[in-house]
């Protein structure tokens, strides 16, 4: 059986820095657009002064098990948003005819369609670095973080496995099975799309 | 973990990549020689900040394609910051300066194309001699100013030349700490070995380094937080650092040195110092005792706005769990920020002393650098002609400033301007920009005035566009060096900068340059065999090592892990942490850190306190040009409180003037609820207008265009040993654009 992989974001360490923004762009720089992000961190503030609260949140594609991507995509027989063995979800360049009904899908807001620019104007969001995933590598974003927010890995990984229990997924209402988790940081808001 | 070819065949696919995630670093090493891809690993430093992290650079078909932490470097510890992981878009930016160019357009100034041409180094460095001479000649050596950090290659020309001009940055960033802990600890500078991650109290001043993901501080700030540490921050704007804190005290501006003294009064009037450090390793107690009575919480209470009680509970926990650690970097309130921050620094040095965290775990350690020789040591020079003129930036009246080596940009225009005490002629400028120093536009004014001015750099910033002859400096990627562990180093240990590729233009080292200008202007007796990589094989040879082991070491470190040893003698007239500091009674300053104001308040006509903060994707102005890290971070922001806003009329993202007394910017807002009412902070480092940026170009405003500058006169009349720009000490007014 193909292996699955699962990604936990910590909430309580990052720092907001974007580190994990400009290596996803480092990475992906004949893919991502000027102007647009597979991944970028949402600062969400709640409270009133001076007893204000602040989570940053690294916010990019959930890699939804029962994705609303992939059901609204209308090409046949092979989707262009679909997902791949290991339980990714990708965007087939070849075969997206940019209708953009993925990216109005997405309940997390996380897909975008940019037919303006020279670099990609093909339907895109985060893949998991599933190139890198094959090579044996993590994810470009999870190397360099100095919070040490992500645990990557085969979703049976002790690792993994140990985060889990601490952790929720974004918005379960949406019923999408996402395979991005997030440890909360204590009561503090942090859900918001 | 090494994994042979054929385990490596076997574990293909799936199966390897389980069993390789256990340790990334070997797993991207293991495919490239498996797959006999032409990928290799270079040891080299980060350059960015001055942070030093070793990094391992990955280099496929001769492009640098990742950067990762050195993970056997005290510093960075196997992950790179957001501006070192960067730099692989600096050092593959089109932007970049690709060979020596003179300028054919006489007219200088904001907006006017240079109208650069190529030339040759040989070109270049013949016109430089030439001119540099002719002002020597005619207007002395002292006509001719360095601007640029303390280098000993660059200083070694300066002294060669003859001039006393050797001018830096530094008092608009850390000079009131440099001065006070050099005067009171280590004689020479502040420590920047901070170790958080043993702490198990932290009281930050205004510092917010994980905002600003600097690298190893954000790393043991999490480490001990992680361990239990409980954190409490003072700062006008919940920052970063603040959303981690236990407890934020929106404090107001400029008076944490109250907070501080009101601190050390409980500290010592409830007996909860550590006696026996205090003791064997301070002198100065019994004055700091008797000084320290009127500064009561109650007291305090007034002058900052936080409750008695609060102080009260944040000295007891600051004395009782222990250790405790003062939380503070560059440009924090302790930094150049407020009239009295460099009185704040040395408070901080007393609550250090009393809970005996200096040198100690889980405080601020003093530097455990090996032992490199002096330049003049390795390559001993004639006797250099003896300056006949002051300095022009006036730091000769701030003796204990002068010590350092640090220097004053922000009088300096000043004395360009004036012509005063004598006419500066030229300059060779590396790595300063226009931007953020005290009144902006007349320094642009002042550069302008300058008849010949050299600049070395990466990028075609600002000061490019005001140069005469611009020469390309190697990226930081390209060159060499060795590099101490200054900014996290529990024990001496040394990494090695290496060309991770060839230099892509006809760039130059700076260390090579110098030699070659000074042997151009005849002043080869000076430079007779200097090298860069001649002086760092002397260096490595006096710790024992060479540069040939360093490049075969597996990690490109020299230096073994030890045991801290904490230090028992500092370097003080005492031989100890001089609470009571003699040199500051010495030269005339005042010995103990007694209460001051910041000096401006808010007016009816500018009602607000300033302060200014940065985004982590750039490092100050710098940066900028990248095309990502601009697109995550595409303006500065002007952060106001949602009341304040509203009484303004303001909404989140509209744009607004920020007015002080010298000029105004425009800025997008930022309403949030996390600042005072009464504080607007903007960030810093944005209003680009060199064309040759041309990410950067245009995107947001220059708040340095704000600040109004002080004379040489003005700073001494504050009696601040350090020289201090007060970058924070003014109040604005915000409207609606
Ligand atoms: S790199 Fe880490 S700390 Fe920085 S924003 Fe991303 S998740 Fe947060
Ligand atoms: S998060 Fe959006 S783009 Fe990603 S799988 Fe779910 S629906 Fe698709
Ligand atoms: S997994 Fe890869 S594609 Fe997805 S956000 Fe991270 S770096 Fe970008």
């Amino acid at each position: 059986m193909a292996k699955r992989y699962a990604m936990v974001i910590d909430l309580r360490r990052c720092v907001g820095c974007n580190a994990c923004t400009v290596a996803c762009k480092q990475e992906w720089p004949d893919k991502i657009p000027p102007g647009e992000f597979r991944t970028k961190i949402k600062e969400i503030e709640s409270g009133k002064y001076p007893n204000v609260k602040m989570v940053y949140r690294r916010t990019a594609c959930m890699h939804c098990a029962d994705a609303p991507c992939v059901k609204a995509c209308p090409v046949e027989p092979i989707k262009a948003s679909r997902k791949t063995p290991e339980g990714i979800t990708i965007v087939d360049e070849k075969l997206c005819i940019q209708c953009g009904a993925c990216v109005e899908a997405c309940p997390y807001k996380v897909r975008y369609l940019n037919t303006d620019n020279k670099i990609n104007d093909k339907a895109d969001s985060c893949n998991f670095c599933y190139p890198r995933l094959q090579k044996g590598e993590k994810p470009a974003c999870t190397i360099n973080c100095v919070g040490k927010v992500f645990t990557f890995g085969e979703i049976n990984d002790p690792e993994v496995q140990k985060k889990l229990k601490l952790a929720k997924p974004l918005k379960p209402e949406f019923k999408t099975k996402p395979s991005v988790y997030y440890i909360p940081f204590g009561t503090r808001k942090w859900d918001t799309i | 973990m090494a994994v042979s070819r054929r385990e490596f065949m076997k574990l293909s696919g799936a199966g390897a990549i389980a069993l390789l995630f256990g340790d990334q670093f070997r797993a991207f090493e293991v495919i490239a020689q498996e797959k006999g891809l032409d990928t290799k690993i270079v040891h080299t430093v980060c350059q960015v900040c001055s942070g030093g992290c070793a990094m391992k650079a990955y280099v496929r078909d001769g492009r640098l394609v990742e950067l990762r932490g050195n993970p056997d470097d005290q510093i960075s510890r196997g992950i790179l910051c957001v501006k070192g992981i960067s730099a692989i878009q600096w050092l593959y930016d089109p932007d970049r300066i690709k060979f020596p160019m003179k300028r054919t357009n006489p007219q200088k100034g904001i907006g006017v194309d240079p109208q650069f041409i190529r030339i040759s180094w040989d070109e270049a460095y013949a016109t430089i001699a030439q001119k540099f001479n002719e002002y020597k000649e005619k207007f002395g050596p002292e006509s001719i100013a360095f601007i640029m950090r303390p280098q000993n290659f660059a200083q070694r020309l300066a002294k060669a030349i003859g001039t006393p001009n050797y001018i830096s940055h530094h008092n608009t960033c850390y000079t009131t700490q440099e001065v006070v802990w050099g005067a009171t600890v280590t004689g020479k500078g502040k420590p920047w070995t901070q170790d958080y991650a043993n702490a198990k109290y932290i009281l930050s001043f205004g510092w917010d380094m994980p905002g600003k993901a600097k690298n190893m501080q954000t790393q043991n700030f999490l480490a001990a937080i992680d361990k239990g540490a409980k954190v409490t921050v003072l700062d006008p704007r919940y920052t970063p650092t603040a959303s981690k804190a236990d407890l934020w005290i929106p404090i107001k501006p400029g008076t944490d040195l109250a907070f501080a003294l009101a601190m050390i009064n409980v500290i010592i009037t409830q007996n909860l110092y550590d006696k026996q450090f205090v003791d064997d390793f301070t002198v100065g107690f019994d004055e700091v005792k008797e000084f320290i009575k009127p500064y009561t919480p109650q007291w305090a209470s007034k002058i900052t706005e936080v409750p008695a009680q609060t102080i009260e509970k944040v000295a007891k926990d600051f004395a009782t769990m222990k250790p405790a650690i003062v939380a503070t970097h560059k440009r924090d309130a302790a930094g150049p920020n407020y009239a009295n921050s460099w009185r704040l620094a040395h408070a901080q040095v007393i609550l250090m002393g009393l809970v005996g965290t200096i040198d100690r775990l889980g405080g601020h350690i003093m530097e455990r650098m090996p032992k490199f020789p002096s330049l003049d040591s390795v390559y001993p020079a004639p006797p250099y002609p003896k300056p006949k003129a002051a300095r022009v930036d006036g730091m000769e009246k701030f003796p204990l400033l002068l010590k350092t080596g640090k220097g004053s940009f922000s009088t300096f225009h000043r004395a360009v301007l004036e012509g005063k005490p004598y006419p500066i002629k030229a300059a060779l400028v590396r790595k300063h920009n226009v931007f953020a120093f005290p009144d902006a536009p007349s320094m642009v004014e002042a550069l302008k005035k300058l008849e010949f001015m050299v600049v070395l750099d990466i990028h075609p910033s600002e000061m490019i566009q005001l140069a005469d002859i611009v020469l390309p400096d190697h990226h930081f990627l390209e060159g060499s060096a060795i590099v101490g562990r200054q900014y996290f180093g529990l024990y001496p240990q040394v990494a090695i900068q290496q060309p991770v590729i060839k230099p892509l233009y006809e760039t130059r080292g700076f260390r090579s340059i110098i030699p070659e200008l000074g042997r151009a202007m005849g002043l080869g007796d000076y430079f007779k065999d200097v090298s860069p990589g001649g002086y760092d094989e002397a260096c490595l040879k006096a710790i024992g090592t060479s540069m040939e082991e360093l490049k075969k070491s597996p990690n490109g470190l020299w230096g073994e892990a030890k045991p801290f040893v904490p230090t028992k003698e500092f370097n003080t007239p005492s031989k100890k942490i001089e609470l009571y500091a003699s040199e500051f009674k010495k030269y005339g300053y005042d010995p103990l850190p007694a209460w001051k104001e910041k000096k401006v308040k808010p007016s009816k006509e500018y009602p607000l306190y300033f302060v200014t903060t940065r985004p982590p994707v750039f490092i100050h102005s710098t940066l900028q040009n990248l095309e990502y890290n601009i697109q995550i971070y595409p303006e500065n922001l002007c952060y106001i409180n949602t009341e304040t806003a509203k009484k303004l009329g303001v909404k989140d993202g509209d744009y607004v003037m920020v007015e002080s007394p010298v000029n105004k910017i425009k800025v997008k807002a930022k309403v949030t609820e996390g600042i005072r009412p009464d504080t607007v902070c903007v960030d810093h480092g944005f209003g680009h207008w060199s064309k040759g940026m041309t990410k950067a170009y245009g995107k947001g405003s220059n708040e340095g265009d704000l600040i109004p500058a002080q004379s040489t006169q003005e700073m001494l009349d504050a009696n601040d040993p350090s020289m201090s720009e007060n970058m924070n000490d003014l109040c604005v007014r915000v409207y609606k654009a």
